[in-house]
């Protein structure tokens, strides 16, 4: 049976759990390398968790994930969602502390994915945000 | 996501983490993570059984380090797989919490 490349996630970090297994079911289907999985992982993780913490409205409905992982060469996921502007691509790179008591807590989520995925790239449109996230097959 | 401690002869607690750090995994031992943090001087965190790690279980772990660390004490990390060795290297961990390959140089790291 073909595997579904779509998930629709609700807004809760406590039910975020879904999507390892998925991502891990499409990379096996797909033959993908483990390390593009675990990037996948990763920055999705990210992703949805900074979409949530950023507007946690219950009524913005859910959080929908494609993959498209059709080209030999890259991995598209695309993460869509209601509600406020949210930009990942404009947020500053977090400032490197010197030592473990200067370390701020927190922050480091888009940075894990500007370095893990190959390219970022958000839209507005309709009042929906779009982030999409490029993962070359060769990392 | 799971946890287990051993107290070894030498005061150093070894903690061994196996499974996900991420949302699910850190939220599953955030209690008694923080607890064994703000009660042990000298702390190993075992992470060769972690197989994934997030910015969650990157929270859990520096906030563990530093209420360690404001007590006088030390904590460092063994032993991470190469996947989840990147995730510290490039969020600047390791330059933070030291990373040892072994048990053997961890222990010997924090023992008072």
């Amino acid at each position: 049976m073909p595997i579904e490349r779509r998930l629709a996630v609700p807004r809760d970090l406590g039910r975020l759990d879904v999507v390892a297994p998925w991502v891990d079911a499409v990379a096996h289907a797909g033959d993908w390398p483990d390390k593009l999985s675990f990037a996948v992982q990763l920055c999705l993780e990210e992703a949805l968790a900074n979409i949530i913490e950023h507007d946690a409205d219950p009524d913005g409905g859910p959080i929908a994930i494609v993959i498209d992982d059709s080209d030999s060469r890259r991995v598209a996921v695309r993460v869509e969602s209601a509600g406020k502007p949210f930009d990942p691509t404009r947020y500053p790179e977090p400032v490197t502390a010197e030592s473990l008591v200067e370390a701020k807590i927190g922050g480091q989520g888009i940075h894990l994915m500007r370095s893990f995925a190959s390219a970022m790239r958000y839209e507005r449109r309709d009042k929906r945000n779009s982030i999409e996230l490029i993962f070359d097959r060769i990392q | 996501m799971e946890l287990a401690v051993e107290d070894m002869e030498s005061g150093v607690t070894l903690v061994r983490l196996n499974g996900r750090l991420d949302i699910a995994g850190a939220s599953v031992i955030d209690l008694r993570f923080s607890a064994l943090a703000g009660s042990r001087r000298s702390m190993v965190v075992d992470l060769s059984e972690v197989t994934f790690l997030a910015s969650m279980g990157i929270r859990l772990l520096l906030g563990s380090a530093k209420t360690v660390t404001s007590k006088g004490g030390h904590m460092v990390l063994m032993a991470p797989i190469a996947d989840v060795k990147n995730v510290l290297t490039t969020a600047g961990i390791d330059t933070l919490i030291p990373v040892y390959p072994d048990v053997q140089s961890a222990v010997a790291a924090v023992k008072l």
